[in-house]
């Protein structure tokens, strides 16, 4: 039955036309004289034929295919990932803004405290011993240049 | 006699002072990344691959290759002590390896481990030493054509012994190709799904995308179910093998290493197949089949062995034609290419130094790992007790560090993030990253010989089928793409 399988090849055949009109779009050329377009257009058309033929192949309805998905993406336990992803892009848009000590004592601090909540204490030992060699290994050992912040 | 003189000279490098160094470094960290399951030798060369920015290229390759040695060797320890493989290729090694533990022969275990794959890897070293060099001369004869249906028959076989579906495994094929054909045109520098946006005038960067695809993803799925595991805590004895283990264990060795080493050359068959069909080999071949997966000593020996002799062999396309047979061998091209180098038949001649160099490292790396997996194991187990709460914040620093520190942008850190996202809703619908990653990478360069087949045929596409070298490559692709359907026909019909 497969309703991800048939979800996701929907999504990859639109992305396929997508490709190949964007491809149409920037030029084909002649097989001669490539342009720059050519090679991704072959890529989108070879892309939503997998896609179709995926699709295709799946015998289930499309609608019940999306209420399925939706049935079982309501069951992903997806709490702590998406918990993560808003602390790593927080922490991408905040780096440059506050500095890197900041920023990096209150990353570790949060991602620790999403799987034990209750270990504040830890929590804090841990973000502030990472934030200082990290600070060691990346700006004196290694040079990196980190942000300093907008305030210093 | 060449290629001995071009050892020695190659043992020349690997002997300085720093070479050494990093040789080690590259082998300690991988042997913590094999042990601690969650971080792949994948992720783990992604995360360092911005460090090595700073290294000679030489110096750089040695500790990437010294850390893929390493998580390989890794892994078994924590097969055989946790039941869960430290990485992917150390699957099979849980069968037997965590019995043998349950009987208190975790010892004998994991130095029959070590030790089959120290003999297996220095075997498949004079392997890489004696098979690269030619295979690199011959695939100097191969012109524009061949490349393209060269590498069209990796991907076909890369996604015929994949784990999932191949119809998604050509998907994830496609889709990485189209990514590689994002950022200006090299021949028109005509922009390409750019979208003015400045971070992707020279493309997707190769390591946001790794460090996205593996490292952020894998952080992702892991972080949902934090899990307690249950290690094993009795006192390890005996690590020396006895003379009857050894008596059960030299024969699988030596067939694991030839099965291993044959097997790893091949583009797109990495390491986990051969381990799997080693063992049934070994099953096949013993007195006791039915005692496979009881703790059998030959069931840990053939495919350690099988595992690290692969682990060499993948080296030599990568080398010799410039094609990376595996995920992680497209890193380490990503590492040689940021180097400057691009790796290709001729890149044993133009840089030999680099090629035997490395080559001689992996001996040295070889007798490393076995004095650091021995006696360090009580060291390993500590470690394997750190909780994840623990090990994933600073696995995520590690990865927005090291993304920012190539360019002082934060454009690359979003560009790992939303990568990282990508990766995880390509693993929760059922689609491997792998061959996105090696088509990625391939992507440029088969796009330039397409493109130059074309232009000497003067259009003509029939220049793929009309070489003969060519064309038997894309029949073999193509037979490679029919079997499924015709073993599915033929089981129907049996039915």
């Amino acid at each position: 039955m497969d309703p991800l399988g048939k979800c996701s090849c929907l999504f990859f055949f639109l992305l396929a036309v997508y490709v190949s009109i964007e491809s149409y779009r920037i030029g084909l050329g002649t097989l001669f004289h490539a342009e720059a377009g050519l090679f991704p257009f072959i890529l989108g058309v070879v892309l939503g034929v997998l896609s179709a033929i995926c699709f295709f192949t799946r015998k289930i309805p499309l609608g019940e295919a999306f209420r399925k998905t939706g049935e079982i993406v309501k069951g992903w336990k997806i709490r702590n990932s998406l918990l993560v992803i808003v602390m790593l892009l927080g922490y991408a848009l905040l780096v440059e803004k506050l500095g890197f000590l900041l920023c990096t004592f209150g990353l570790v601090f949060s991602l620790f405290t999403i799987a034990e909540p209750k270990k504040i204490r830890i929590a804090l030992v841990t973000a502030t011993f990472s934030t200082l060699i990290s600070y060691v290994i990346f700006q004196i050992v290694l040079k990196a240049h980190l942000p300093r912040g907008a305030f210093l | 006699m060449d290629s001995i003189h071009n050892l020695f000279y190659g043992f020349s490098i690997a002997l300085e002072p720093l070479n050494l160094f990093y040789c080690f470094l590259g082998v300690f960290i991988g042997t913590l990344v094999g042990v601690l399951p969650g971080i792949g030798p994948g992720a783990t060369m992604s995360l360092l691959l911005p460090f090595t920015y700073h290294l000679r290229p030489v110096s750089s390759i040695i500790m990437l290759s010294g850390i893929f040695m390493g998580a390989n060797y890794g892994g078994s320890t924590t097969s055989i002590l946790v039941n869960i493989p430290g990485e992917a290729s150390s699957v099979v090694t849980c069968f037997d390896g965590y019995m043998m533990a349950k009987q208190g022969r975790a010892g004998p275990a994991l130095g029959i481990s070590a030790f089959g794959s120290f003999i297996a890897g220095t075997i498949s070293i004079f392997g890489l030493v004696f098979f690269a060099p030619p295979l690199a001369n011959v695939a100097l004869e191969l012109g524009p054509a061949e490349y393209v249906s060269l590498v069209v028959l990796s991907f076909t076989i890369l996604v015929y012994v994949g784990r999932g579906s191949m119809l998604k495994a050509l998907m994830m094929a496609s889709l990485g190709l189209i990514l590689g054909c994002v950022g200006l045109d090299f021949l028109t520098g005509k922009t390409r799904f750019v979208y003015g946006m400045p971070v992707l005038l020279d493309g997707i960067g190769l390591i946001p995308m790794i460090m996205g695809l593996f490292g952020i993803s894998e952080i992702l799925s892991n972080v949902e179910r934090i899990l307690e595991t249950e290690i094993y805590e009795k006192r390890i004895r005996g690590l020396l093998p006895s003379r009857a283990d050894w008596g059960k264990s030299i024969k699988p060795i030596l067939r694991g290493t030839g099965v291993g080493f044959f097997l790893g050359i091949i583009p797109g068959i990495g390491g986990i197949i051969p381990t799997f069909i080693d063992y049934a080999l070994e099953k096949k071949i013993s007195k006791h089949p039915e005692k496979f997966g009881t703790g059998m000593i030959e069931g840990v020996a053939g495919p350690e062995s099988t595992n690290n002799a692969a682990c060499q062999a993948t080296f030599i396309p990568l080398f010799s034609l410039g094609i990376p047979p595996s995920a992680v061998m497209a890193i380490m091209m990503g590492a040689l290419m940021i180097h400057g180098l691009q790796p290709s038949p001729m890149m044993i001649k133009k840089s030999p130094d680099l090629f035997w160099g490395v080559v001689s490292s992996m001996y040295i790396a070889n007798g490393m790992l076995l004095i650091l997996n021995l006696p360090l194991i009580p060291l390993w187990v500590r470690i394997l007790k750190v909780p994840y709460s623990i090990l994933f914040p600073l696995i995520s620093l590690f990865c927005m560090i090291g993304t920012y520190s190539m360019n002082n942008n934060i454009a690359d850190v979003i560009v790992m993030i939303l990568f990282g996202i990508v990766g995880y809703l390509l693993r929760k619908f059922h689609y491997e990253a792998a061959p996105l990653i090696m088509a990625f990478v391939l992507g440029p360069i088969l796009e330039v010989a397409f493109r130059q087949s074309l232009t000497l045929s003067h259009g003509n596409p029939i220049v793929f089928i009309q070489r003969p070298v060519s064309a038997c490559f894309l029949i073999v692709a193509v037979f490679i793409l029919v079997l499924p359907i015709f073993f599915r026909r033929r089981a129907h019909a049996l039915e």
